[in-house]
């Protein structure tokens, strides 16, 4: 039909529905501008993201810098508090990932019968979970190090 | 005779730097044998701390040597000073440092999952050394729910619920009144005498001295000088 339309009616391009919307996609993303702004919104998403989760551990674990040094008077090994904070920030992102798929599940259903759907795919859903963890487990970095670098001995100073 | 539990030789440790720099301990010489509480007085100030986290492996000295069961803390990483503590030091912290969100429990089985020791078994040991301190009732209970006394005691089982051969006690009756500081003490000689360990006890409460198989004084970094109380010797000079 495409070839029909294209050979009949001159001046005139035709489109099959996947051409039509990757077109449309990419002359979004692409030619307006609108792409450049949604990709340096989520980059900085990204950024803020982490800094936040790392100042939230960070300053948990300033406040129970008197448990970790306990731990470590008592022998516990660097890899046990990697897993102690690693797990803290992977909660993190556990509860911060429901809480956004609560909202973006409502999105979802708020513009399915509009216009302009908003389509968020398991692929996708995979992927985002997988990104959050990832910034949660980057983010207990600055933690991890105030915690091993700790002298064990302020366990006794209090 | 056996070889002692600790040995520290000739141990010195300056802390801080330039017009700060502090000898904090002095060519200390000290073995602790198992079977024996030994009740290190001091008055503050005097390098107890330091000697602590020194014996407890928290710390290298600056210069001199230090074997906890025969193994040498000197050029010891973060690392082997944590796997030697791990292995062979519990510790009673003077505020017990018992984890508040965690039971009694939790609390003694937190020591035996650092060791990777957990399940059954762990639960087992745990409850077993709750009730030699007295407090296997208490449990559950969580330590804002439990006095003072119940707390060191939550803190001793904690101390040697793995079994080590060290017991080292920082100022453990110093949150007590007289009464549960006396049985805190009870516990400590008995875990001395009964489970042969080493118990070191810092404190500056001449009181405890009645518990004591040893007692050493320490002022200004250096040990000045050691008593036997429950010795012929010191039995005929207390009666002088």
């Amino acid at each position: 039909m495409r070839h029909d339309i294209q050979s009949t009616v001159a001046g005139v391009e035709a489109l099959t529905p996947d051409q039509f919307r990757s077109r449309s996609r990419s002359f979004w993303l692409f030619g307006t501008g609108a792409g450049a702004a949604l990709f340096a919104g989520a980059l900085l998403g990204i950024i803020v993201g982490t800094v936040i989760v790392a100042q939230t551990l960070y300053s948990s674990t300033k406040e129970h810098l008197f448990e970790f040094a306990t731990l470590r008077a008592i022998g516990c090994s660097k890899g046990y508090i990697y897993n102690v904070i690693v797990y803290q920030a992977l909660l993190n992102a556990v509860i911060g990932f429901a809480v956004a798929a609560l909202i973006g599940f409502a999105v979802v259903e708020g513009t399915a019968k509009t216009a302009l759907p908003v389509v968020i795919t398991p692929a996708l859903i995979a992927g985002l979970f997988l990104l959050t963890a990832v910034m949660c487990t980057a983010s207990a970095i600055i933690a991890i190090v105030r915690v091993v670098r700790m002298d064990p001995a302020m366990a006794m100073a209090r | 005779m056996t070889e002692p539990i600790i040995e520290a030789h000739n141990v010195s440790k300056t802390l801080g730097a330039g017009p700060a720099q502090v000898e904090a301990l002095k060519r200390v010489d000290l073995a602790l044998n198992g079977g024996e509480l030994t009740v290190l007085m001091e008055p503050s100030g005097s390098g107890k701390t330091t000697l602590l986290s020194i014996l407890g492996c928290m710390l290298t000295p600056t210069e001199g040597t230090v074997r906890v069961c025969g193994v040498s803390t000197q050029s010891a990483g973060a690392e082997q000073l944590a796997k030697i503590r791990r292995e062979h030091v519990g510790f009673v912290f003077q505020s017990f440092h018992l984890f508040p969100t965690l039971t009694a429990d939790e609390n003694v089985r937190l020591a035996l999952d650092v060791r990777r020791e957990r399940g059954v078994e762990a639960k087992a040991k745990a409850r077993k050394v709750l009730a030699e301190v007295g407090v296997a009732h208490k449990m559950a209970a969580f330590p804002r729910e439990l006095s003072g006394g119940e707390q060191q005691r939550v803190a001793i089982a904690r101390a040697v619920v793995a079994e080590p051969s060290l017991v080292l006690a920082d100022e453990p009756t110093a949150a007590l009144d007289r009464v549960n500081g006396k049985a805190m003490m009870g516990i400590l000689a008995a875990i001395a005498k009964k489970q042969g360990r080493a118990v070191l006890v810092v404190s500056h409460d001449a009181r405890l001295s009645g518990f004591a198989d040893r007692i050493v004084h320490i002022e200004d970094g250096m040990l000045t000088g050691e008593e036997r109380p429950h010795s012929y010797g010191h039995k005929l000079r207390s009666s002088a």
